[in-house]
């Protein structure tokens, strides 16, 4: 059994996707962050940089408890310990690690400046929010240019796919108001239909 | 001969590192970024979205050249061809892993905005930089924490190291100007002693 502690972020979400995708047996633990619930003592002890999401699995590597913070590092246990979602070898697991570190650094990177700048500045500076939602839709532009070729990102569906999905989908405002990527769209309509992902997003109510 | 497209970012240097580090044998290719030699259409057949670092395996998976974007990407993809700096354990992978990504999420993107922010208002402007310059202290401090335990950051050298290394030296100014990290400063310089590291950072000077 895994423990997950997480919220409904982009970060959050991904964890919950890759869990119910990978078929794994877990138990969702919602941390409030708007509550400071990731700033308790009890919280600390397992990631003592209070961020979500974390993971206790009980049953990890040689039988023994294992704590894994960083929702890329998670969802890389989830597919190794479940054995899907990531090829064993050859060019494809290149690819499918590829467009992992393009959601996990560019995605979540850029998403979470938006955040800072949006809700933590003590000043909002239109410019530089401006920047990174316009970098934010060029880096899904980008995304979608791929998917041109592709169905998923790395070819067949893989751990990229689940780690980038929770972003678009939580940025539709952002692709609404802006001349539509269509491959992007078909993709996460596909996503959105499979029950994994689909149980995943519904996680944190 | 693996070509590696790169300049002095602390991507690039990633890059340049972490081939160094395996020792495989490498050709740097300098992209002046100012000048937009990473936007031309020679680069982007390279590289679509002009992006750097890019390497060029003649001998990739199957034995077919393999052309691979994303720094983090690129680390994981050299340390699996070379079976070094993942650690064999499975437990002190994950701890590996984790790191790993906390350098190439949290810090990439703190460090990077930071500095955008810095550029966008030459002026001091404290309220935009602190939203970026104190989570990425933050994250320094933990990994200075961190450190007071271990000598590297998954308990023996990894990925993680090498991914970190390159942002801490970047902005050792802001961490000593801050009061200064000690075990920190110590893994710095015990990096940068390391051959691999100043032959990765003099190849991209």
């Amino acid at each position: 059994m895994i423990d997950v502690y997480t919220y409904g972020t982009g970060n959050g979400l991904r964890v919950c996707v890759a869990m119910a995708e990978c078929e794994l047996e877990y138990t969702v633990h919602k941390v409030d962050l708007a509550k400071g619930e990731n700033t308790t003592p009890e919280f600390l002890k397992m990631n003592p940089l209070g961020s979500i999401p974390v993971i206790v699995d009980h049953d990890g590597p040689g039988g023994k408890p294992l704590t894994v913070s960083q929702s890329a590092s998670i969802v890389l246990y989830a597919a190794e310990k479940s054995g899907k979602f990531l090829p064993s070898g050859g060019e494809a697991r290149v690819l499918a690690l590829q467009w992992l570190m393009f959601g996990a650094s560019d995605i979540a990177g850029t998403n979470n400046a938006i955040f800072m700048t949006t809700m933590r500045a003590p000043e909002k500076v239109p410019a530089v929010i401006e920047f990174f939602e316009e970098r934010l839709y060029g880096l899904f532009g980008e995304a979608d240019e791929r998917l041109d070729e592709v169905e998923y990102l790395a070819g067949d569906i893989s751990v990229a796919d689940l780690a980038f999905y929770p972003f678009v989908a939580l940025r539709k405002p952002l692709l609404e108001g802006r001349e539509p990527l269509t491959n992007l769209a078909r993709w996460a309509d596909a996503m959105a239909t499979r029950p994994g992902v689909a149980k995943g997003m519904s996680a944190i109510s | 001969m693996i070509e590696l497209y790169a300049c002095n970012t602390s991507n690039g240097q990633r890059g340049a590192v972490m081939l160094a580090e395996a020792e495989l044998a490498f050709h740097t290719h300098i992209l002046d970024l100012k000048a937009g030699q990473h936007k031309t259409p020679e680069f982007r057949k390279i590289n679509p979205v002009g992006a750097i670092p890019v390497i060029i395996d003649p001998d990739g998976p199957g034995g077919e050249p393999l052309t691979l974007a994303q720094t983090g990407a690129i680390c994981l993809y050299i340390a699996e061809k070379t079976g070094r700096f993942l650690p064999k354990d499975p437990r002190t992978r994950y701890i590996a892993f984790q790191y790993f990504m906390q350098a190439m999420s949290d810090v990439v993107l703190y460090s990077g905005a930071y500095a955008f922010s810095l550029m966008r208002f030459p002026e001091p402007n404290v309220a935009s930089t602190k939203v970026f310059k104190d989570p990425l202290l933050e994250h320094m401090g933990y990994f200075d924490q961190r450190l007071a335990d271990v000598e590297f950051l998954a308990g023996e050298i990894s990925i993680a190291d090498i991914a970190l290394y390159p942002a801490v030296n970047q902005r050792w100014e802001l961490i000593e100007e801050s009061g200064g990290l000690p075990n920190l400063d110590r893994w710095r310089q015990m990096m940068a002693a390391r051959p691999g590291i100043a032959k990765g950072m003099q190849a991209v000077s």
